[in-house]
């Protein structure tokens, strides 16, 4: 059984909001399905990986290196079977991150995630990070040229 | 408009004008300047979509795009994309590379009256940046 756009978009907001702001790795085992397909792009590499352990190594690192992370979501588009959400992220980077020393400072980066669901659960992530904006405000790679 | 209406000038923004090189169709699908929402990772951050265009005409001139996925719900028109692109003009201040690039990112437009207004986008700049070789480490 297949659920309205807007179920759909609900239990997507429920299982960021869940895995993000509250820590809550339950719903990675009971919203995402075990063969999801994740497609991402990781140090300029895209990549795509079965079910939820890629998504579980990206929360637990950016929760461990900013334990005051909080998702906040921007923009929300639905149709069909995807729910696209907008968003941005916020933490203070007091433990580490991308193997750099803490720097104390607080990170803000953007990024869009669209989902496919399937009887409720999770069967396709693509996330869109700027994972530049990231690097840069940690100081690993230098800003553009001309800034 | 109708949310066919407004996938519809999304098609023709990516279609006509991106692939079809077909700048004169910008007035009929945009309404200039056309509020980008660009990540702070972004390098090229034009102020509108018309120096956008011109600006890859020359660097990039044979820019093609696939559109991976399209989602629209009111007045608002998501599309994943994919391009290949070579750089064979000056981009970012620096001299062309020659190097045939590729990106995957994320558009949502907002449409009114039938026309862009407003656009938020992520791309993969890291590994843009890197396949220019802009970006070493």
């Amino acid at each position: 059984m297949s659920n309205s756009p807007a179920a759909n978009n609900a239990i997507a907001i429920h299982f960021f909001d869940s895995v993000w702001n509250k820590g809550d790795f339950g719903v990675l085992e009971s919203l995402i399905s075990p063969d999801a397909d994740d497609h991402s792009t990781v140090g300029g590499q895209p990549k795509t990986e079965r079910g939820s352990a890629s998504f579980r190594g990206i929360v637990s690192m950016f929760r461990a290196g900013m334990p005051d992370i909080r998702l906040t979501i921007d923009d929300e588009v639905f149709a069909g079977d995807k729910v696209v959400h907008r968003w941005h992220l916020v933490g203070t980077d007091t433990g580490g991150l991308m193997g750099m020393p803490p720097s104390g400072k607080e990170l803000r980066f953007s990024g869009t995630t669209i989902v496919r669901m399937q009887d409720g659960r999770i069967v396709e992530r693509w996330a869109n990070v700027d994972e530049l904006g990231l690097l840069q405000q940690l100081g690993v790679v230098p800003p553009p040229p001309g800034h | 408009m109708s949310i066919d209406a407004n996938k519809a000038v999304v098609g023709r923004y990516f279609h006509e004008l991106w692939n079809e090189k077909r700048g004169d169709v910008l007035p009929e699908i945009a309404r200039e300047p056309v509020t980008f929402n660009f990540p702070s990772g972004q390098a090229h951050r034009p102020p509108d979509l018309t120096t956008w265009y011109e600006t890859a005409q020359v660097a990039f001139p044979d820019v093609h795009f696939e559109l991976n996925l399209q989602i629209a719900e009111g007045d608002l028109v998501a599309v994943h994309w994919s391009y290949v692109a070579t750089n064979t003009g000056p981009f970012l201040g620096r001299p062309a590379t020659g190097k045939t690039v590729t990106d995957t990112g994320v558009t949502i437009f907002r449409i009114e009256g039938g026309l862009i207004e407003e656009m938020w986008m992520v791309q993969d700049s890291l590994g843009l940046m890197r396949q220019l070789g802009v970006i070493t480490t």
